[in-house]
């Protein structure tokens, strides 16, 4: 027993000083410190004071006084406009798995071919990507007003039946940002699929042909399976971007008309900074918060549980 | 998403700026202890004036950094900074830095609800004994904007009230030749637009507030000012008055006499309610005073050193919101309010000193004359040349009664239920009876 432990500590001293890989813990701390810091001030505290100020009535400038405990969760289920705002992150959740998604596969398979010039439709597609949220928002607003560049462009070629008041009609107001959504992230997915796409050896395709698979049954059975792991990424980042969905609408419509583009996040906006309701905004945010956490660890669990082995979660 | 929130207040918990230490002239350490609250005496210490305002446009946004500039050359010992924000912004960006104690010392407010949420919150300062030696020069209204029970909190410096401006050639064209004095009429005029062709009406209702206004209206023409302060005593708008107001409303709204995208035009752009004005699309608008100065930035034509009139795209006329048939209030009463400055709690007494400036008589004529305003130090009304300016002062000077703005006059939390609640009722999916019942539920 003696000489084991003495073996023991023998080793960890040797280790302490030589093996590489671990170092004192001084170092690992003073290492560690900043980041440490940074998260704390900036990810924990905010979370845990936003939890304390969701169990006030508070208008952001008296004391914390007014405890109301879980009056304020049970004021945002009840309101229907916050249920709303929840339905439409949902849909634009469920349109951008439907639509946005298949789109993107679609162009990555179409412009992985030998295209002539496929370098300056990459390049197209994925442009949008690279502007800042709001002037996005800013430029199709002008492009979505009665009478705008889209009107004119629908009218040029027979369509002036079809011209809408696209975001001031509050029916279709919510689906004409999903389509700058759309217009704006699609290049982004299109680039991971891509890069997915790439890493599936050509062999395999070439096996699958000479066997005589159809071009949709080796895209079926061979392309889209090894393309899985990219392909749930790029849905989880999707989820993710719909959850917070707020600089775009807020630029564009900032939730209007009357709520029908309302997100969660520009209902708490709303609440926090034009009502001056800190507290109730407060309680929002961490439902907010919950939901986009429950959201994240189920699909981390059971959907990214293969592609993330060895990961946390 | 709850970063974000926090983040911001936190964030601004340790900001940057220490209101008085910054340095103006060297070597006045000498009194650093000495919280001189005294008037006499004292010239040299430095203080600092942190200014927020949101004249974000020519000519004001030049002379209010002119004005500032020359009390610092009169004063040496002054700094004042200025932040010029959007309305909108500012709105934001205050709240967040009231929340971390972070006053600025001279912030643009419209008193009301808003005022007295900063006054509970011991965040503006008592300026009554102050400002007692300049304030009997400005008008007694906008005065009695920044008074809370005896307590004078902030210093107006214009005032003006909401009405109708109209373009005179559109009217014409239409065969319109005076304009309407009761609601009726009103309607009929906005008819025989939609028969010419025109549209009748320009509304920023995305912002909601513009809409606000013409509900606001006709709540003071159905109930009068007794209902009106009725109404900020008790908050109850399930009132047959406030009813019949959205029952009115509700006959202009069914006429769809607003430009294509109302509901989500803001007020003042290319899109938005100045900008269908400003181009001419569109005949009518329910704006305050400030209206002109917004329709000839968006027509697009001179620059904003050049008389208004000559940039807009036709003569406009102005006239005060109709009398409404069977409401208990008269045709005179109005409806409007001002900007002003409150002062923050660690302000100076400099700071004081600055308005008096800015509101003396000369700097208020100064004002008057660029005619984007109507201050309110007396004596300067000779300054008011410009004849759209000239018609709101008059209708100001006809009002028996003035109610403030509903989303000022109460609290902030109200003022949105009011706005969002009209908002509905101008989108058609409300009845007058549930806008007030939405309102009072919310003020609850």
């Amino acid at each position: 027993m003696t000489t084991e432990s003495k073996a023991d500590t023998a080793r960890r001293g040797r280790r302490v000083k030589g093996v590489p890989g671990t170092a004192p813990w001084p170092v690992i701390v003073g290492f560690l410190l900043p980041a440490l810091v940074l998260y704390t001030v900036f990810v924990l505290y905010p979370i845990t004071q936003s939890i304390r100020y969701s169990g006030f009535d508070w208008n952001g400038l008296e004391p914390l006084t007014d405890w109301v405990g879980f009056q304020n969760f049970k004021d945002a289920f009840n309101d229907p406009l916050f249920i709303e705002a929840v339905t439409n992150n949902g849909i634009i959740i469920g349109l951008s798995l439907l639509l946005q998604i298949p789109f993107a596969v679609a162009l990555a398979v179409l412009l992985s071919r030998n295209l002539k010039g496929r370098g300056v439709f990459r390049t197209m597609y994925f442009a949008p990507f690279i502007l800042s949220e709001v002037v996005t928002g800013v430029v199709w607003r002008q492009i979505y007003r009665p009478a705008g560049l889209f009107d004119q462009i629908l009218a040029s070629v027979g369509g002036e039946s079809v011209t809408q008041e696209w975001l001031a009609d509050p029916k279709i107001a919510l689906y004409s940002l999903f389509f700058v959504i759309s217009w704006k992230y699609f290049g982004f997915h299109m680039v991971l699929i891509l890069a997915g796409l790439q890493l599936i050896p050509t062999e395999l395709e070439e096996a699958a042909a000479i066997d005589g698979a159809s071009w949709w049954k080796g895209f079926r059975f061979v392309t889209l399976p090894l393309l899985g792991p990219t392909i749930r990424v790029s849905i989880f980042l999707s989820i993710i971007g719909a959850l917070q969905l707020f600089d775009l609408v807020w630029v564009t419509t900032k939730g209007g008309p009357i709520n029908s583009t309302a997100t969660m996040a520009t209902y708490l906006v709303d609440w926090g900074f034009r009502r001056g309701q800190f507290g109730y905004a407060s309680a929002v945010s961490v439902i907010v918060f919950g939901l986009s956490l429950i959201v994240a660890l189920f699909y981390q669990r059971f959907v990214l549980r293969r592609d993330l082995q060895g990961a946390l979660t | 998403m709850l970063a974000i929130l926090v983040l911001v207040v936190a964030a601004c918990g340790d900001g940057t700026a220490e209101e008085t230490t910054t340095t103006g002239e060297p070597g006045a350490t000498t009194t650093t202890e000495a919280e001189a609250t005294t008037t006499t005496g004292a010239a040299a210490e430095p203080v600092t004036i942190e200014w927020w305002h949101i004249q974000n446009t020519d000519p004001m946004m030049t002379i209010w950094a002119d004005m500032a500039n020359e009390f610092m050359e009169a004063n040496p010992n002054v700094t004042i900074n200025i932040t010029v924000m959007e309305n909108e912004a500012f709105k934001a960006a205050l709240q967040t830095n009231l929340q971390a104690g972070e006053v600025p010392d001279l912030f643009q407010s419209w008193g009301g609800g808003g005022l007295r949420e900063q006054v509970e919150a011991g965040l503006v300062q008592d300026i009554t004994d102050l400002s007692s030696g300049f304030i009997g020069n400005l008008n007694e209204g906008a005065v009695g904007l920044y008074q809370l029970d005896g307590v004078q909190y902030g210093i107006p410096f214009n005032l003006g009230m909401v009405g109708f401006w109209y373009n005179k050639d559109l009217f014409a064209q239409a065969g319109i030749d005076a304009p309407p004095a009761t609601w009726d009429e009103f309607l009929e005029d906005v008819q025989a637009l939609k028969d010419a062709g025109i549209t009748p009406i320009a509304v920023g209702a995305g912002d909601k507030w513009p809409a606000h206004f013409y509900y606001s209206y006709l709540m003071i023409r159905e109930g009068g000012e007794a209902a009106m302060n009725q109404v900020a005593s008790d908050l109850n708008f399930n009132t047959p008055e406030f009813v019949e107001a959205g029952n009115q409303l509700q006959r202009l709204i069914d006429m769809e006499p607003f430009q294509p995208g109302f509901l989500a035009a803001p007020w003042d752009g290319p899109d938005g309610e100045s900008g269908a004005i400003g181009t001419g699309q569109a005949a009518i608008s329910l704006m305050g005073q400030w209206g002109p100065g917004a329709y000839a930035n968006q027509s697009g034509v001179g620059t904003p050193e050049d008389p208004i009139a000559d940039r807009l795209p036709a003569e406009f006329g102005w006239f005060p919101f109709p009398a409404v048939e069977g409401g208990a209030g008269a045709g005179t009463d109005g409806f409007g309010g001002g900007d002003g400055f409150a002062v923050g709690k660690d302000a100076p007494p400099e700071a004081v000193q600055f308005l008096e400036y800015i509101t003396s008589l000369d700097q208020a004529i100064r004002v008057g004359e660029t005619g984007t305003t109507l201050p309110v130090t007396k004596g300067s009304e000779v300054s008011v040349t410009d004849p759209y300016q000239l018609a709101v002062l008059e209708g100001l000077g006809q009002a028996t009664f003035v109610q403030l703005y509903l989303d000022q006059f109460f609290s902030p939390e109200l003022g949105a239920a009011v706005n969002d609640a009209v908002a509905t009722l101008f989108a058609g999916t409300a009845t007058p009876e549930e806008v007030t019942e939405a309102i009072t539920a919310a003020a609850g």
